[in-house]
C-alpha cells in the first residue's frame, strides 16, 4: 500500500521496531504521529523527518492514550495505519519475578493492547478502513523459561488479537498479528540480563516490517517472520519435545 | 578529523551512513547514441559493456534508517566511463541524471554536498506480494510509473560503486560503498508506464517504454557516502 498523504500513529516509536516503522512510514510521506515514553529516542527518530511528529505517552494510562489518540485525530483526521509497537521484556526464572513486575509486564504489554486498540480500532470500523499491526511474539505461541512474565503477556495479546480479528471480520480493516522470534533490537538489552542471548540467531528488523507488509496484503492474521513459523509448528506437533529442547537451551 | 558540511543549519559528518535501506531497480539496454545525447553536457563518455548497448537503470531506494533522514528516492543512471582511466579509478561508474526525492533535507543535501541532481517529488512505493510498483509524479503530473517483478534469491557481496554527477556545471565523482543482503534478480520483469512530464520525455527518448534486461531488488541495503571528489 502507498502511504502518501495517510496517518500512521506508531508506538513504542522511539526505538528498534517501532522507531523502523515510524521512519518507513514516514519515508512514504504518510503523517507520522511516534509515540513512547521514551522523549530524547523519539527526538532521535523523528530527526530529518517533518513529517514525524512525537508523543510522550505511557500507554498503560488509558485516558492518555485516549486523549492522544483525539489529538491525532483532531489535528490530522482518521488513522489510516495503527502499529502498536510498546513492549517491556525483563528476563527472569518466573519465582525470582516479583509478582509486580509480573504484573507490571502483563499491564504493559497486553493492558497496553488494551488500551491502544480501544482509543483507536472504534474509529477505523466507523470509517470501515484501516490496518492494525500488533506486537505479539513467537513467545506468544513458544512459551520460553527465563521469559515467563513476557510469554504470558504475548499469549494474552495473540488471542486477544485472534478474537478482535473474528469481531471485525465485517468489516474492511486489516488485522496483522507479528510473532517474530528474537530480533536485533534494544529490546535485547532488557532480555539480556538473565537470558543466554549468546550463539542464538536474531532476526534484522527489516525482515519483520517486510514479513508485516505481507501479511496485510495476503490477509493473513499471523506474521511469522524468519523461523517463527517453523517454530510453531514444531511446538504444535511435538510438544513436549520442544519444551525439553527449550528446557535444555535456556535453563 | 571528518570533513563536515553545513546544511540547512545542521552538521552533516563525512561519511554519511545509511543504515537501513531497501531498493528495487530495473535495467534497460538502450542506444548509445541516444544516450550519450542525455549525459553530453556533463562531458561523460556513455559505456557500451553488452551487445554494443548503453546501460540505462531507474533505481527506487526507501530509505528508512540514515544520517539524512526517511525518504524515498528515484535514480536515472546511465554507466559511462570514467573521464580519468587509472588503477584507483573504477573501470565503469553510475551517472546520475535525474534523481527526485521525497524530503527538502536530504534535496538540499545531496545538492550541496555532493552535486547530486536532486529534485522534489512524490514517491510512492507500494510492496505488494509479487511485485512493487513504484510511482513517480511531479505536482501531480504523472512522471512514470515501474512495476518490478520479485526475483529469485540472488547472492551479493559489499560492493563500491562510482557514482558521478554533473551539477550546475560541476563534475563530481562520490565514491559508494554497499552492503546487501536480501538480494532477489530475474531477467526481465518490469513494466513501466510513462507520462507526459519531461522526465518521461526523456525517458522515451531512450526508446522506453521497454522490456527490462534484469531487474533486482535488495531487501536490507547499508551505504556509505564519502565526499565527493570534483574532476572539472
Amino acid at each position: 500500500m502507498a502511504f502518501r498523504g495517510k496517518v500512521a500513529f506508531v508506538t513504542g516509536a522511539a526505538s528498534g521496531l517501532g522507531r523502523l516503522a515510524a521512519r518507513r512510514l514516514a519515508a512514504s510521506g504518510a503523517v507520522v504521529v511516534a509515540a513512547d515514553i521514551d522523549e530524547p529516542g523519539l527526538a532521535d527518530t523523528a530527526r530529518h523527518a517533518p513529517n514525524i511528529a512525537t508523543q510522550a505517552l505511557d500507554v498503560t494510562n488509558e485516558a492518555s492514550v485516549a486523549g492522544a489518540v483525539r489529538d491525532v485525530e483532531g489535528e490530522h483526521g482518521g488513522i489510516d495505519r495503527l502499529v502498536h509497537a510498546a513492549a517491556i521484556a525483563p528476563s527472569g526464572l518466573l519465582l525470582d519475578q516479583p509478582p509486580e513486575l509480573i504484573r507490571r509486564v502483563m499491564e504493559v504489554d497486553y493492558g497496553g493492547t488494551v488500551n491502544v486498540v480501544h482509543a483507536v480500532v472504534p474509529g477505523m470500523v466507523e470509517r470501515d478502513r484501516g490496518d492494525l499491526v500488533v506486537f505479539a511474539s513467537l513467545a506468544g505461541w513458544l512459551p520460553a523459561p527465563r521469559l515467563g512474565a513476557y510469554t504470558a503477556s504475548k499469549f494474552a495479546v495473540v488471542a486477544m488479537t485472534e478474537v478482535l480479528a473474528m469481531e471485525l471480520g465485517h468489516t474492511r480493516l486489516r488485522v496483522c498479528c507479528a510473532c517474530p522470534p528474537l530480533v536485533d533490537t534494544p529490546l535485547l538489552e532488557q532480555i539480556a540480563p538473565d537470558f543466554p542471548l549468546e550463539g542464538q540467531p536474531k532476526l534484522r528488523p527489516e525482515v519483520v516490517l517486510d514479513a508485516i507488509e505481507r501479511a496485510l496484503e495476503s490477509g493473513d492474521l499471523f506474521a511469522f517472520p524468519g523461523p517463527a513459523a517453523a517454530a510453531v509448528v514444531a511446538r504444535r506437533f511435538a510438544p513436549r519435545q520442544v519444551r525439553k529442547r527449550m528446557a535444555r537451551l535456556l535453563l | 578529523m571528518a570533513a563536515t558540511f553545513t546544511v540547512e543549519g545542521e552538521t552533516v559528518t563525512m561519511p554519511v551512513e545509511i543504515r537501513s535501506a531497501s531498493t528495487w531497480a530495473a535495467t534497460f539496454l538502450v542506444p548509445v547514441d541516444d544516450a550519450q545525447a542525455l549525459i553530453d553536457e556533463s562531458g561523460l563518455r556513455v559505456a557500451s559493456p553488452l551487445l554494443g548497448r548503453a546501460m540505462v537503470t531507474l533505481a527506487v531506494v526507501r530509505y528508512a534508517d540514515g544520517d539524512l533522514g526517511p525518504y524515498h528516492e528515484l535514480g536515472v543512471t546511465v554507466m559511462v566511463e570514467p573521464p580519468d582511466p587509472g588503477p584507483e579509478v573504477s573501470k565503469l561508474g553510475a551517472y546520475i541524471h535525474q534523481l527526485p526525492v521525497n524530503q527538502p533535507f536530504t534535496l538540499a543535501a545531496g545538492r550541496e554536498i555532493w552535486g547530486f541532481p536532486k529534485w522534489m517529488a512524490q514517491i510512492d512505493i507500494a510492496d505488494r506480494r509479487r511485485t512493487t510498483v513504484c510511482t513517480l509524479a511531479d505536482n501531480d503530473s504523472l512522471v512514470l510509473s515501474l512495476s518490478i517483478a520479485r526475483g529469485l534469491p540472488f547472492p551479493t557481496r559489499n560492493a563500491a560503486v562510482d557514482a558521478y554527477s554533473y551539477l550546475d556545471g560541476v563534475l563530481r565523482r562520490t565514491k559508494w560503498e554497499l552492503d546487501a543482503g536480501g538480494s532477489r534478480a530475474r531477467l526481465g520483469g518490469a513494466h513501466l508506464e510513462l507520462g507526459d512530464h519531461p522526465v518521461a520525455k526523456e525517458l522515451r527518448s531512450l526508446g522506453l517504454p521497454k522490456r527490462a534486461l534484469v531487474t533486482g531488488s535488495v531487501a536490507r541495503v547499508a551505504m556509505r557516502f564519502g565526499p565527493s571528489e570534483v574532476l572539472r
